[in-house]
């Protein structure tokens, strides 16, 4: 079973991920609410994966998947972005990020993104 | 948090005016190909004589026009032992960010060998430009299989047709001349200095015409601009901050951009006596 590291800085957000996550076999492993926060749980608990929101407060999630990647090159996180955020998506992705995933979540496409990275 | 922000503000600057840098320098050296049909990334000029299939792609499934300065690539790649593999790929009708979508392919093959050839262009792609489908010729080590499963992998991805691209070796002679230009594929920065006077004495001592899409010419132009202003907005922060190398480094910017600004100014003057515009 794939370990989630879940990243957003909204509750809902989160509770909306996790739950399609843990309904589908994955075991959401941690939650956090902020860039800092994140990578502190990497270290910690070495998810097989992470969902990260791009805008959150204290460190947004670009620049804490450049520093995921950094401690961990092989490091697996999806992006988890609005439809407005296509210039921040590349970016992302330019930083390490595997794949990204577009709010609101649609079941199928968060699976077939968490298999296909993780394949 | 402040210091965050302003060094990612340089940084996005900066970055910004590379790209800028890189484009221009693959366009000017295209314009430097002459009488030739040249497909670099998003520069594709256009050529008037009907040319030869020298390509054979059995399954006319590609719609992409490969052309003599593409087959040139395929053909000294293909000499040192890489392959040249088309590749068609159509996208969820869902996917809602395609340029990203494109942009993660891109970045998934060129892991494994070099893009050549985007239709539509890297230019379109960028701008989503596009409907769902693109075709892709890549360089590389990898098998047919190995690179289908590499596209295959990347979400929103519908379907994958993949064909090695053959190509024939017959005229080699003729081609040698322009062979050797061509030699230096993968433009960067610090040579655009050089180019630019190579091109520079070109445009002056050789009476060679070329066609080039006007539209083209207005965007260099407008690059040169943009790439002016961005470096005017660089220098201020660095004054601001008093950052010592980055002052350096935009002194080397200065210089490249001044000479970037003549030879734009001049091909803007005389268009139609250096090129004859489409």
């Amino acid at each position: 079973m794939a370990r989630v590291l879940v990243v957003d800085d909204a509750v809902f957000m989160r509770m909306m991920i996790k739950d399609m996550l843990e309904k589908n076999g994955f075991e959401v492993v941690g939650e956090a609410t902020d860039g800092i926060k994140a990578i502190e749980m990497y270290k910690q608990e070495r998810p097989d994966i992470v969902t990260m929101d791009i805008i959150m407060p204290e460190m947004d999630g670009i620049e804490a998947v450049k520093q995921i990647r950094n401690f961990d090159p092989k490091a697996k996180i999806i992006m988890c972005s609005a439809i407005g955020q296509q210039g921040m998506v590349i970016d992302a992705i330019r930083a390490g990020a595997r794949d990204f995933i577009v709010k609101p979540f649609q079941v199928d496409r968060v699976l077939e993104a968490m298999t296909k990275v993780l394949d | 948090m402040n210091n965050v922000g302003k060094s990612q503000f340089i940084s996005m600057l900066s970055e910004e005016s590379i790209d800028k840098l890189h484009v221009l320098n693959k366009i000017l050296l295209a314009l430097e190909q002459p009488q030739n049909d040249i497909g670099i990334d998003g520069v594709i000029l256009k050529k008037k004589e009907a040319d030869e299939k020298e390509i054979d792609i059995k399954d006319s499934n590609f719609l992409m026009d490969i052309n003599e300065y593409d087959t040139n690539i395929i053909k000294k790649a293909k000499k040192k032992g890489f392959k040249a593999i088309g590749v068609k790929i159509e996208l969820n009708k869902n996917t809602l960010l395609k340029s990203a979508r494109a942009f993660v392919i891109f970045k998934n093959l060129e892991e494994h060998g070099e893009i050549i050839k985007a239709y539509p262009t890297a230019e379109d792609i960028e701008y989503e430009n596009f409907d769902f489908s693109m075709e892709l010729v890549v360089i590389t080590t990898l098998e047919l299989l190995e690179i289908k499963k590499v596209i295959n992998s990347i979400s929103e991805v519908d379907k994958v047709f993949a064909e090695e691209i053959e190509v024939y070796f017959e005229e080699e002679n003729e081609k040698k001349v322009q062979n050797k230009r061509i030699e230096e594929v993968i433009p960067f920065v610090n040579t655009l200095n050089d180019n630019e006077k190579r091109n520079n004495n070109q445009l002056k001592s050789s009476a060679q015409l070329v066609s080039v899409d006007s539209k083209r010419l207005d965007s260099i132009m407008d690059m040169a601009s943009q790439l002016i202003m961005h470096k005017i907005r660089l220098e201020k922060i660095s004054n601001e901050y008093k950052l010592r190398e980055l002052n350096e480094t935009l002194e080397q910017l200065e210089k490249t951009t001044l000479d970037l600004k003549d030879l734009v100014t001049e091909m803007g003057v005389f268009p139609k006596r250096k090129y004859s515009v489409l």
